[in-house]
């Protein structure tokens, strides 16, 4: 059985629930395995906490908490309806027109703004560029060539015999 | 004075009848709430809203059932919200963080470390926790009351308003959810 196929019986392997012959290969597997064996400690271990029963601590003064809560509530019915209106009304809201604001800036940096894009389009074609690539094809006014030139011109055979 | 008492007399806006009843039941609902959101705070947050519920809606409850059932269905029901609300909220708290809302950003985990063992068991119980947020909230509802609660299946199909048969399924489709979710976390870490 492959790891994965392994992983997936961890949970009836834990509670017994596998036949002979499949506890028997999950054995087998696992005393070869030693990552399947590591993950399955760690899982058996962690789904152990389920039977750890939480019990918070006596709350003292939990009625005189629960009194100002109830208090504080009837004070400003209205000041929670605004809270409520603020929470679930204007903040998605607001954050919906922050999001498509910043989707509609970003398209339109991507794009370039009209502007640019006449001015682009006005430009007469600079054609000296072209003159400075060529310059700077050469280097102190010598051409570079290529390996290919060299030894297509035997440059490179008479160096090797002069040696 | 006998839950029945104290129910009618809450109903009439009887003040020392609330606060026996608040003293009697609010060890137990902040522990259902607990077993669902597993944090101090949140559980004493949200236990106070399930008593604010009971004391505006006491005329709803008819009698038919234990007033036990009534408030674990309150509190289970309150604590789902709540972590619905809290998913909601991470969302939007994660947006303040880009926009730079200082006051809302999450706060840093506590790294420091724990002596040991103590430490990795910490950690494994959060690890847990943490996966039994991330199933479907039935489950995970079942799956607590079940364990931590220590309710028969009878009783949480009572609070859950479903069959016992129900029952069964959504907390082996819930531990089997929590496999996947625990070895998913292991393999990652």
């Amino acid at each position: 059985m492959k790891c994965n196929q392994i992983h997936k019986k961890f949970y009836p392997y834990h509670l017994g629930d596998l036949s002979a012959q499949e506890k028997e290969d999950m054995d087998k597997h696992l005393a070869n395995c030693p990552d399947c064996l590591a993950l399955y400690q760690k899982y058996a271990q962690t789904i152990s906490y389920l039977n750890d029963k939480e019990t918070l601590p006596e709350q003292p003064f939990y009625y005189t908490r629960l009194k100002q809560r109830m208090e504080n509530s009837k004070i400003n019915p209205k000041n929670r309806w605004e809270h409520v209106f603020a929470k679930k009304v204007l903040q998605p809201v607001i954050y919906l027109g922050s999001l498509f604001l910043a989707v509609y800036i970003g398209i339109l940096i991507g794009s370039g703004t009209g502007y640019q894009s006449n001015l682009a389009n006005n430009e007469p074609l600079d054609e000296d560029y072209i003159e400075a690539f060529a310059e700077y094809q050469y280097m102190n006014d010598f051409e570079i060539e290529s390996i290919e030139n060299v030894l297509a011109s035997g440059e490179g055979e008479d160096r090797e015999e002069n040696k | 004075m006998d839950d029945k008492l104290l129910i009618e007399k809450i109903a009439m806006r009887d003040e020392a009848a609330f606060k026996q009843f608040v003293e009697k039941y609010h060890q137990m609902v902040i522990n259902i709430c607990n077993s669902i959101l597993h944090d101090y705070d949140d559980s004493m947050d949200v236990s106070q809203e399930v008593f604010i519920k009971i004391y505006e809606s006491i005329d709803q409850f008819r009698g038919d059932a234990k007033i036990t059932t009534w408030l674990y269905r309150i509190s289970v029901n309150k604590s789902l919200n709540f972590l619905r609300s809290k998913k909601r909220n991470k969302w939007f708290t994660s947006l303040d963080v880009i926009f730079g809302d200082e006051k809302k950003q999450i706060d840093p985990v506590d790294d420091t470390p724990q002596p040991g063992q103590e430490m990795e068991q910490d950690q494994d119980k959060k690890v847990l926790h943490d996966a039994l947020k991330k199933i479907p909230e039935k489950q995970n509802a079942a799956i607590s009351l079940s364990h931590f609660q220590e309710l028969s299946y009878k009783e949480i199909a009572e609070i859950m308003n479903i069959s016992v048969s129900e029952v069964g399924v959504l907390i082996n489709r819930g531990k089997k959810k929590l496999q996947r979710v625990i070895i998913d976390y292991y393999k990652k870490n």
